[in-house]
């Protein structure tokens, strides 16, 4: 058996733990203002598209995030305009957004690059990985910390605003406020939809910096539903994290871990197939796990 | 038939004047053309029953839904209040029934939200906690401005709820059903604070449909029935008959033919029955006996209910049911051994609002033959069924196809009393059987208990509502805090008795603390 | 209530026409638009699309094909949403079914053929239905949500089977490139009805699972008790039923008719089980709209499914002959929905517009 903890698999899982973070983290602030979010998979699969295609048109990685991030805030909108407006069924509704970001992404693929399946092109260049000062030359710590696209860097920071955020500052305070009672919230003059909508705006950005993440970061390059299941994955971060940013960081860190350990294990002595379960089945032996503690209190 | 006050008025304008008030919702009606005047400084009452439109008159005024048509001015000015903040800033604000209160956030949390002090853009704890801390000593309304919502008394909830209206400069305070929560000693203190807040020059406005308490805070009331004003009218000239008149439009029976019967055998026996919320509950039910079961929302009546039907475990304990241990029996045990339940929530316990009223009808007998044999449903036998329910406690709905969810509340609950007093079951538990449904539906439930006690039944009757517990129960058992801290034949009880019972205050130490 | 100018009946008759008019305009537009982009015709692409799905006698025996994996996930979806439940595992299910109908077609391919089919299907259900139930059991039991986990059993699912296909179960004799069993015995795959096309006989299926399904519940007292536990569980329990009981039976069932769906495609399409065939196509998801769109009536679901299906195979004729991509079908299919999820506020809207007052 070959060590598998080593250096490169943490810094692979610090790689591989942002989408996983920014999606969990988008879509706390949704589940905070009572919305159900199933959708984050497919505002993360816009995310991932129109960052290639933004890297594709205009050959800037950075044009291409922030059509990433623009992309999925405007389904997140779509998304939100049927859920707060019109009160349909935030499962049902997300549940399309899924099938139609599934639809429309390769749909426009094979418009825009007259490919199916994936596009990959290795003359595009992605986001840099930016070298951080004295700490690179810092062995082991330079290897783990230094060396990831601005979007890891960027991923931490909003954790720390989202504490801010959330438990600080007034509207994060409404928006807690509008997810525990709307009728309460709106009783006291708070704009119980518009702060609903600020919820979807930033679960759109944060879901688009997932996307980028995936797919002009570690490598450019769009595979069709290439976000398989992390949307869902996030979701459980945000179970298991109890919606709040830093337990929600430590949650993805867990599953970053599982991605990082089961792509070190390919081409191993396990058949790739159960190395790639790997995320999915730790995904849901730590959901089950954090629900055992409560039901001991629900006697039978 | 109403009497409009002859009192002069001054020359200031009325604080408050709605005029021509037309609310509809989807077919209803809610308000046609109603009008109201508050004068400054006054305590002004606003009665009528369940559904008579008091609550959208006032969800009006505090901004919260719009009018279809009519006007509002406030001291003489016409205004329009487009929404909460702008009935905020014309110095209004309500107190709701249900509070609208977050439980997980703090008091000081509460009291500003929507209107947080600031400090570099970020909530300013410090600031908020102060508030908590001025305004408190300013009305003698203290609440702990550290403490987390959830774990406040109802008494502080409803002085939070105060506190925060005069955090938003209130000047006209709505309290809407402020004592349906409280026990008549809470109430007492309510008013204390009613009178307080008048003095330094409020305007309250009252919502109830307790008359007692009516006559006893308010200056003058206005009454309303089915969207109309039935009468304006001022307090120290009228009297309680006269304003039930006015809210029902005839004489209202509270009084029951109620016959002197000797009770049989215990359908119920509860032996130190202990559970979530319950302690050492001993009681018994016998045949052809009511027993109310009276105390303050949520003293643990409604996990005494759920302990007997089956629906929470105990911990410790009997139940029998008609001398059968059921003690670790499931629902389906119980219910045959002969026993019904109308829940105190109809909507989530008592009904499927999206299953058609004959499915409805079904629940409990879905597996008893006629209806139902090896598993299958007798479709025909079902639907002669429910006609037949339908019928005979005239349920007000199109076919037994219909979704429950389009009857009226008192219809939804006939369906619940139709289909558990059906079968002629022993026991029957009844939790809150009257609450938010019209007089019409409620004096229709009350007296099909009765006269399923009268037929034999042994009835355990659950209610907030005293006057229910005590015109229709033969004993009455209160209870404070998980335990059954008191019984009285129905005959002695009356709601000061009771009410202390209901406060945790035991019959020895009564008479000291009749003076406080 | 009494003074309505148009019986009620008539009035919601011609709201409801209206609105199911609005949703039919409403995903020609979203496919006129997409074709649009494409800087295509959206006229020829519909006369295209409609030539594909129904154009001649191959085309319509196509659809029809194509409809019954669709309508027969969709009897699945709708089993669970009785109960309540988000069954997003039918792909997972399906698979497993497929997979051991195929296994258990070859280990038993002594016994004779009028035992050997009605067991194939007994073992697909059997194992599509327990694969359902795991995430059923955490539902009940830790209170973990079942939508979320059936999902990501999905993955589980095809990776499993991938594996299996791959290394103990392949087919080594042939050499061929893509993984998967050796061939079920002839006797028992289903006859093709329609000459000259590839519909078979699993086609009765889609009429049978729909009757049966609507029979089981309207007329049994289980039927009776899943749908008041999805209704609302906590009347239910108050009325003496084991609604936990209720989420592990209508799993079970859910997973095994998926389980069928996936046989069925085994045993009248390929005769084998193929890696990612069943995967690809999104069966399922196909599926779960059809329950969506009939709003779990599983007798309309056979309308749905038609429809999604001729949807499908129109647009891919269409690919063939205007290059427009065929996932066009899927951006439409995702339009229906969200117009399906907001139809009540169309219907308030058109009954608003309608009868005022």
């Amino acid at each position: 058996m070959p060590a598998i903890f080593d250096v490169a698999l943490l810094a692979s899982t610090i790689r591989l733990f942002t989408p996983i973070l920014l999606a969990a983290l988008g879509g706390m602030f949704t589940s905070r203002a009572g919305i159900f979010n199933v959708a984050l998979e497919g505002m993360m699969l816009f995310g991932s598209f129109f960052g290639v295609v933004g890297v594709f048109w205009t050959g800037s990685a950075y044009i291409g995030l922030a059509l990433a991030v623009l992309s999925a805030t405007i389904v997140a909108l779509i998304f939100g305009f049927f859920v707060i407006q019109f009160k349909g069924d935030a499962t049902i509704i997300g549940l399309a957004i899924n099938i139609l970001a599934l639809g429309l992404t390769t749909y426009t693929m094979r418009l825009i690059f007259g490919v199916t399946g994936g596009y990959y092109d290795p003359n595009l260049q992605g986001l840099p990985n930016i070298t951080i000062p004295i700490i690179s030359d810092i062995p082991l710590l330079g290897q783990v910390v230094s060396g990831h696209s601005i979007i890891v860097y960027a991923a931490f920071v909003i954790v720390g605003l989202a504490y801010i955020f959330l438990f600080r500052h007034p509207v994060g305070l409404h928006l807690r406020a509008v997810g525990e009672n709307p009728q309460a919230a709106g009783s006291l003059g708070i704009h119980v939809k518009r702060v609903q909508y600020l919820s979807v705006i930033l679960c759109g950005m944060l879901c688009g910096l997932a996307g980028a993440q995936l797919s002009i970061s570690i490598v450019t390059q769009f595979v069709e539903g290439m976000t398989a299941g992390r949307g869902f994955i996030a979701l459980v971060a945000i179970m298991f994290g109890q919606a709040h940013p830093v337990k929600i960081l430590g949650a993805s860190l867990l599953f970053g871990l599982a991605y990082a350990a089961s792509l070190r294990l390919q081409g191993g002595a396990i058949p790739t197939q159960f190395v790639a379960m790997l995320p999915y089945v730790a995904t849901i032996l730590v959901l089950i796990g954090t629900r055992l503690r409560p039901r001991q209190s629900s006697t039978t | 038939m109403s009497s409009v006050t002859g009192q002069e008025s001054s020359n200031a304008p009325p604080v408050v004047e709605m005029r021509g008030i037309v609310k509809r919702f989807n077919q209803t009606v809610a308000l046609n053309g109603v009008d109201l005047t508050v004068k400054r400084g006054e305590v002004h009452a606003i009665v009528g029953e369940n559904g008579a439109g008091k609550s959208t008159l006032m969800h009006i005024l505090a901004g919260l839904i719009h009018p279809d048509r009519g006007q509002i001015a406030l001291n003489g000015q016409p205004v329009t209040i487009s929404s909460v903040e702008s009935a905020y800033a014309h110095g209004i604000a309500m107190v709701h029934q249900h509070f609208m209160l977050l439980s997980s956030l703090s008091v000081a949390e509460n009291l500003t939200l929507g209107k947080e002090p600031t400090r570099r853009g970020l909530f300013d704890r410090i600031a908020a906690a102060q508030a908590v801390i001025n305004l408190g000593q300013r009305y003698n309304l203290v609440v702990n401005h550290a403490a987390k919502v959830a774990d406040l008394s109802v008494g502080d909830l409803q002085r939070l709820e105060i506190l925060r209206a005069l955090y938003r400069g209130a000047e006209i305070l709505i309290l809407d059903e402020p004592t349906g929560v409280l026990t008549p000693q809470e109430a007492q203190g309510l008013f204390r604070v009613i009178r307080e807040l008048k003095r330094d020059g409020k305007t309250t406005i009252f919502i109830s449909h307790k008359l007692e308490e009516v006559l006893e805070i308010s200056d003058s009331i206005t009454v309303l029935r089915d969207g109309h004003v039935t009468g304006t009218l001022v307090t120290s000239q009228t009297t309680a008959p006269e304003i039930a008149r006015m809210m029902v439009g005839r004489e209202v029976f509270l009084k029951f033919d109620k016959p002197q019967i000797t009770p049989g055998k215990p359908v119920l026996e509860c032996v130190e029955l202990c559970g979530p919320g319950v302690q050492q509950a001993t009681f018994q039910v016998r045949a052809n006996e009511i027993v109310g079961i009276a105390g303050v929302a949520g003293n643990g009546q409604s996990e005494l209910a759920d302990l007997i039907a089956g629906l929470l475990p105990s911990t410790a304990g009997t139940v029998k049911i008609c001398g059968q241990d059921v003690t670790q029996a499931s629902v389906s045990a119980r219910r045959i051994t002969g026993f019904a339940n109308v829940p105190e929530d109809r909507y989530k316990h008592g009904l499927a609002a999206q299953g058609s009223v004959s499915d409805n009808l079904l629940m409990g007998v879905h597996d008893k033959p006629p209806l139902s044999r090896h598993g299958l449903l007798d479709l025909k036998a079902i639907a002669n069924r429910a006609v037949e329910l339908i019928k005979s406690f005239s349920i007000k709905t199109e076919k037994p196809a219909s979704r429950a969810s389009t009857l009226s509340g008192g219809n939804a609950q006939r369906i619940v009393i139709a289909r558990e007093l059906a079968d002629n079951k022993p026991f029957i538990l009844v939790a809150q059987p009257t609450r938010g449904i019209d007089i019409a539906a409620s004096e229709f439930v009350r007296e099909e208990i009765l006269k399923r006690r009268n037929d034999g039944a042994g009835v355990l009757l659950i209610s907030a509502d005293l006057s229910e517990v005590i015109s229709l129960s033969d004993r009455i058992l209160v209870m404070y805090d998980g335990r059954i801290i008191g019984e009285l034949p129905a005959a002695e009880a009356d709601e000061t008795r009771l009410g202390l019972l209901m406060a945790g205050i035991r019959e020895e130490t009564t008479n000291a603390s009749k003076t406080a | 209530m009494l003074q309505k100018p148009l019986n009620p009946g008539l009035r919601t008759f011609i709201t409801q026409t209206l609105v199911l008019l609005i949703l039919a305009a409403f995903a020609l537009l979203i496919g006129a638009i997409a074709v649009a982009i494409a800087g295509k015709s959206p006229v020829t692409a519909f006369q295209e699309l409609l030539q594909g799905a129904l154009g001649t006698r191959t085309n319509i025996a196509a659809s029809i094909t194509r409809s019954i994996p669709i309508i027969i996930n969709g009897v699945a979806a709708t089993i669970a949403f009785k109960a309540g439940l988000f069954n997003l595992g039918l792909e997972g299910q399906m698979v497993i079914g497929a997979l051991t109908g195929a296994v258990f077609a070859n280990a038993f391919k002594d016994l004779p053929p009028f035992l050997l089919l009605p067991l194939t299907i007994l073992a697909a259900a059997t194992a599509g239905g327990a694969w359902a139930l795991p995430p059923a059991w955490w539902q009940v039991r830790f209170k973990v949500p079942l939508l979320v986990t059936t999902l990501l059993l999905n993955y589980i699912a095809n990776y499993f089977a991938s594996y299996l296909v791959n290394f103990p179960l392949r087919d080594l004799s042939g050499g061929a490139a893509v993984p998967q069993t050796v061939m079920i015995p002839e006797a028992i795959r289903f006859g093709i009805i329609l000459e000259g096309t590839r519909l078979h006989a699993g086609v009765f299926a889609i009429i049978l699972l729909p009757i049966l399904v609507t029979w089981f519940f309207s007329r049994t007292s289980l039927g009776y008790r899943i749908r008041m536990s999805g209704l609302n569980p906590d009347f239910a329990q108050y009325g003496g039923i084991h609604t936990s009981r209720m989420v592990l039976i209508a799993m079970f069932g859910s997973g095994a008719v998926a389980g069928i769906a996936g046989v069925i495609q085994v045993l009248g399409v390929d005769f084998r089980y193929i890696d990612g065939t069943l995967v690809t196509p999104a069966f399922a998801w196909s599926g779960f709209i059809a329950a969506i769109l009939a709003s779990s009536n599983p007798l309309l679901i056979i309308g749905t499914g038609l429809f999604l299906a001729a949807l499908k195979v129109g647009a891919a004729g269409m690919q063939r002959n205007t290059q427009i991509p065929l996932q066009i079908a899927d951006v439409v299919q995702a339009g229906i929905i969200f117009m399906v999820a907001i139809r009540l506020r169309i219907g308030e809207f058109v009954k608003r517009l309608l009868f005022p007052n």
